[in-house]
């Protein structure tokens, strides 16, 4: 295949195959397609801006070095979200081991004055409440509702049974669910003091 | 109050974030504009692990005959029980095992492979 030819075509797989053919600029456009995406997840599954600018850039490395591995057949994306969920999930294992135990949910801290200002808006709250989710919900909500993606492909990225994935979702929409309204009664009960 | 169409609603028009404004910049340095050679290359070369091998085995035999209490092994004798080993089928068929598991070891890249395999099917 002609790798400047492959570039044109928007097929994941071309573009790996023009990758592999030495055409390195096609890899420029798989991170264009991705970097959000994968920067997202990594955002919901640490929690930390700095350290998922990190995990984003470690995932597409390991994906730029393994691209021979990677089977045409597959698809990209999933392949890339296993990558950095991955890879967040051992920032999240050396985390506990430096502190020592588990980082607090952001669920545990209460929220102070200046947060619950922010809050006011219903994305933030939104946002805050998938942040303050288990982590193993925060990922699935993030693929399927953030980034629309199929129950077959969220259970190949967190390598779980596709059961396992929709009772996560279900439990975490059912969290949120208490969360939102709960926050709600806190404002009602605010405004009617 | 919210209920789950609520909540699926208020979950399906959430914009995902915009990430840093370098982020592309620094991928795109480590990965597609660095020098190719610098990407690949690895730590270590099948030569060095090879080397390595041959420096620990050497030593390890070495340490074997002193502890064992027969002191240094001259070269002659090195050489004898050198070419007593290697016509014994025994070591030959552990030394095609230990080279075969080093080259499986050295083409590993320990790169989630499951996603890929798994995928094919859909």
């Amino acid at each position: 295949m002609n790798p400047s030819s492959a570039i044109l075509s928007d097929a994941d797989a071309n573009l790996v195959a023009a990758t592999l053919g030495g055409a390195s600029e096609a890899f420029g456009t798989l991170v264009e397609r991705y970097d959000r995406a994968v920067y997202n997840l990594c955002l919901r599954t640490l929690r930390d801006p700095e350290e998922a600018k990190d995990a984003t850039q470690e995932a597409f490395f390991k994906a730029f070095r393994a691209l021979r591995t990677f089977r045409p057949e597959a698809k990209f994306s999933t392949w890339i979200f296993s990558i950095a969920y991955h890879a967040c999930c051992d920032r999240l294992q050396r985390r506990k081991r430096f502190t020592g135990g588990e980082m607090p949910d952001r669920a545990d801290v209460g929220p102070g004055p200046d947060v619950q200002a922010e809050r006011r808006d219903e994305a933030r709250e939104l946002r805050a409440a998938i942040d303050a989710l288990p982590e193993k919900y925060r990922a699935v909500i993030t693929l399927y509702h953030l980034q629309g993606r199929q129950y077959d492909e969220i259970a190949e990225v967190l390598r779980l049974p596709m059961g396992t994935v929709k009772t996560h979702l279900f439990r975490a929409k059912e969290l949120l669910r208490r969360r939102l309204a709960g926050l709600r009664d806190d404002s009602a009960a605010e405004g009617a003091d | 109050m919210y209920d789950f169409d609520d909540i699926d609603r208020a979950l399906f028009s959430l914009q995902l974030e915009e990430p840093p404004q370098d982020l592309r910049a620094s991928i795109l340095a480590v990965t597609a504009a660095a020098p190719r050679e610098a990407v690949l290359a690895r730590p270590f070369t099948l030569l060095d692990f090879a080397l390595a091998g041959t420096v620990l085995t050497v030593a390890l035999c070495l340490s074997l005959a002193v502890l064992s209490g027969h002191g240094w092994p001259s070269l002659e004798a090195t050489i004898r029980m050198l070419g007593s080993e290697l016509a014994n089928p025994t070591v030959l068929a552990w030394l095609g095992a230990g080279a075969s598991t080093a080259i499986w070891l050295s083409l590993a890249t320990w790169m989630p492979m499951r996603a890929g395999v798994r995928s094919s099917r859909a």
